[in-house]
């Protein structure tokens, strides 16, 4: 297994410090006099590289753990307690043993030299973690480079715990040394102490709890310091004059350093309330931002707006209107009734005309007994929510007190209204696209509907000869025709449209089918089926569809038709080169129920003579429309059949059907159309019966 | 495509739809609101003028289908005024003349409701 650098870095570092309490036993239980410069000294500079080493494993742990400056003031505290503690101990202890004077801890016990070098050792632990903390502290948040006074801040305090040694009374000629570096070091810890930029980004709560926390670092530095430099503590400097005065160092750096950190941080606390708020702000913004690209349910959406609009504008309620319809009652509410946002909402925008373009900022007064009076609303704001320049709603927030927007919190508000007003849109056009496709779908099964309904064959009869054509429209259009096979032998056939499109005029006409093809065993009558379908059609149809058809029946020896009319186009008849309508009365099925619909329906009875063509159809015919949206008309079909007379029946509606998609050729086809032509055949009775007769 | 409208007037108490443009699947919702609007209102002596109307699809005319025997059940009506020779032609085909009272102009629509209030 290979050791990765990080591994191997942790093991040194382990090693390092169990060498150097193992060379640090070594030196103070062996029997060294321990008065010699460089004993102290090599036992010094053991024990920092211990709280080096020490200290490296506590950065170690640090980086798993989040770094919150509250956490590491709070650690920083808990480290001066420690050693506040131990210190206090430590005086009693030796209070209570009487050792104290130079020398005294050499001639003590065995037990007496273990229990300080285990407090030396906590005494550095302590030591070192509280500076370690407090350099993750110094470092974040900087954006300067910084590194150079710190390093020189941290050689300064090392060289000068080192020079400690000095301060011994049998090495004080040099003890100016020492105070050289002290004083440098003082300096660069105050230099240092300013470092705090970090505290601007703490909320008001948590720098309420800095304040708490750096006066109780102040307070324990303080007396560790004066506890420190007191007679008491004789016997830690002899032990090691480096860990005593690297107590003093970090206490003193402690006092500078928190110091200012609390008066900055008192200063601080008055803005705290505006920054907390453009933080939430900013990130209320964000959060917005990344909800426009959701797909989102307009709904949804409003009740999200709604809320957020709270935290970005510092408003105490808010609530939107949208919709077409801009007078219908608020989609979203946010701590106001709906009956009090209407109300308001019918001051401001009733006051400014119905629908103001602009941004309005204003302290409504409201009077009398009224509710918007009661929830003391007294500065209102609101913004049309656009897109492409047109209003799809109004976003509203309000204030209890009065207290008008600044020019950021307008700023904020009017930001926020557009992003609004796009993310809107956007679920809109979703909503709109999700309703085509089911659109699309549902005219998908209204056309596989008519598509069966539309008989695919058509009936043979010996002298007329037939034509059908049906073209479905886009949407479907409702056109139907049939022919049935009636009880006294004659052929019959209808040709029906139904008012309205799509599924819903698919369904009619399949319910017409179903009708005309069962009632068309019962009865031979025209008139009477036309009448019992509008009877039947009663249980069926809503009030505003009807449907226009036209059902003939032709006598079983072909020279006779009888048709009847339902509010249908007329049937044009071809009799000798001229064209003439024919109209029977006749309203529309499902136009009235009463004695009306048969009294006015007239049934009539044609000759069908030689080479006679009757032509029958739908609107979609003669209101095919080109581009300038003129109907292709009823005369335009006229012409077309005189110029074709002589064509079978089958020629003569391709030429028809020709015709109208050359007129309508830019524009669409808006309807179905339907066509159906029979000619009477020449002489081919005659023929027949000729023939049979050989 | 001429832009439907249907737009209100009152002339004394018969209330009069002024229609133009294009009446089809598409604009009989507008027609229908206009409609809604008089009867949340208690209006129910409608004149409809179809003077500037150019063309009346079948939901366009299911719109009047609708709202006629509402009309009618509170003492009310719909008369269909001012024509356009292929607007009436369309509801001629369909017999609507048997149903309903379709008058040259609008004048005649309000002088009907008129003299039957009189009666």
């Amino acid at each position: 297994m290979q050791l990765s650098v990080q591994e191997i870095l942790k093991s040194i570092r382990a090693q390092i410090l169990f060498a150097g309490i193992l060379g640090l036993l070594i030196i103070q239980f062996l029997p060294l006099d321990r008065g010699t410069f460089f004993v102290i000294l090599l036992s010094d500079v053991l024990i920092l590289i211990l709280g080096y080493a020490f200290a490296l494993n506590v950065l170690m742990v640090l980086k798993k753990l989040n770094k919150k400056p509250t956490e590491l003031v709070q650690y920083i505290l808990a480290s001066s307690v420690v050693m506040f503690v131990l210190l206090f101990l430590e005086g009693r202890i030796l209070s209570g043993t009487g050792i104290s004077g130079i020398g005294k801890l050499q001639e003590s016990g065995l037990l007496m030299r273990a229990l300080h070098f285990t407090a030396g050792v906590i005494l550095l632990f302590a030591a070192g973690t509280w500076f370690v903390m407090q350099s993750e502290l110094f470092f974040l948040k900087q954006r300067k480079n910084l590194k150079t006074y710190y390093q020189a801040m941290l050689f300064f305090i090392l060289l000068t715990a080192l020079s400690a040694v000095f301060n011994l009374q049998q090495f004080d000629d040099y003890q100016f040394i020492h105070i050289a570096l002290f004083v440098n070091t003082i300096i660069l810890i105050t230099i240092n102490s300013f470092r705090i930029s970090w505290i601007a980004f703490l909320d008001k709560k948590e720098k309420k709890r800095l304040l708490l926390i750096s006066v109780g670092i102040i307070v324990f530095s303080t007396i560790n310091l004066v506890r420190l430099a007191g007679d008491d503590h004789i016997v830690l400097e002899q032990f090691s004059p480096a860990i005593y005065l690297f107590g003093m160092l970090i206490s003193i750096y402690g006092i500078a350093y928190f110091g200012f950190l609390f008066f900055t941080t008192l200063f601080h606390l008055p803005t705290a309330e505006v920054f907390d708020r453009k933080t939430k702000e900013i990130s209320s913004m964000q959060y917005f931002s990344r909800l426009i690209n959701q797909a989102l349910d307009p709904g949804e959406l409003s009740e999200t707006a709604a809320e957020l609009a709270l935290t970005v504008c510092g408003a105490d309620a808010s609530w939107l209107i949208t919709g077409d319809n801009l007078t219908i009652a608020p989609v979203a509410t946010r701590n106001i009734s709906s009956k009090t946002a209407d109300r308001i909402n019918s001051v401001i925008l009733g006051r400014n005309g119905n629908q103001p373009q602009g941004t309005i900022y204003m302290q409504p007064s409201f009077t009398g007994s009224d509710e918007a009076a009661d929830e003391r609303f007294q500065f209102v704001a609101v913004r049309p929510l656009k897109s492409h320049s047109r209003i799809n709603g109004y976003l509203f927030t309000a204030r209890k007190v009065n207290l008008p927007y600044d020019s950021e919190e307008m700023s904020a508000f009017e930001t926020f209204s557009d992003y609004l007003s796009i993310a809107l849109e956007n679920s809109h056009l979703l909503a709109e696209s999700i309703e085509k496709e089911r659109l699309e779908r549902e005219l998908d099964v209204a056309r596989e509907i008519q598509r069966k309904l539309i008989p695919a064959e058509l009936p043979v009869m010996r002298n007329i000869e037939l034509s059908a054509l049906f073209i479905p429209a886009f949407e479907v259009g409702g056109d139907y025709y049939d022919f049935f096979e009636l009880g006294n032998g004659d052929t019959g056939f209808v040709i029906a449209d139904v008012s309205g499109k799509g599924i819903s005029a698919a369904f009619i006409m399949a319910e017409i089918r179903g009708i005309f093809a069962t009632l068309s065993r019962m009865t031979d009558s025209p008139r009477e089926l036309m009448i019992r379908t509008n009877q039947i059609l009663k249980r069926s149809l809503d009030r505003r569809h009807f449907v226009t058809a036209v059902f003939c029946s032709i006598s079983d020896r072909q020279d006779e038709i009888r048709m009847v009319r339902a509010g249908h186009l007329p049937i044009l008849r071809l009799r000798e080169g001229s064209v003439e309508e024919i109209l029977p009365g006749g309203i529309g099925l499902g136009l009235h129920y009463g004695e009306l619909f048969g009294s006015s329906l007239e049934e009539i009875s044609l000759e069908l003579k030689e080479n006679d063509v009757f032509i029958f159809f739908t609107d979609g015919i003669t209101e095919a429309k080109n581009g300038n949206m003129e109907d292709f008309g009823m005369s335009a079909l006229k012409d077309i059949i005189i110029k074709h007379q002589t064509l079978p029946a089958e020629d003569m509606a391709n030429k028809i059907i020709q015709e109208i998609t050359l007129f309508s050729e830019s524009g669409t086809q808006h309807d179905d159309i339907t066509l159906m032509i029979l000619r009477r055949r020449k002489n081919l009775q005659t023929e027949t019966i000729h023939h049979g007769g050989i | 495509m001429a832009e439907f409208n249907a737009g209100i007037t009152e002339t004394g108490n018969v209330q009069v739809i002024e229609l133009s443009g294009f009446l089809d699947a598409h604009t009989a919702p507008r027609l229908e609101n206009t409609f809604n609007e008089l009867l949340t209102r208690q209006q129910y002596r409608v004149v409809v003028n179809f003077r500037n109307l150019k063309y009346i699809s079948s939901a366009g005319l299911g719109v009047f289908m609708a709202f006629i025997e509402t009309m009618r059940g509170n003492g009310g009506d719909i008369k269909l005024t001012e024509m356009q020779p292929n607007v009436y032609n369309i509801f001629d085909l369909l017999g609507f003349p048997l149903l309903y009272e379709i008058f040259p102009t609008q004048q005649e629509g309000i002088q009907k409701f008129n003299q039957s209030s009189e009666k």
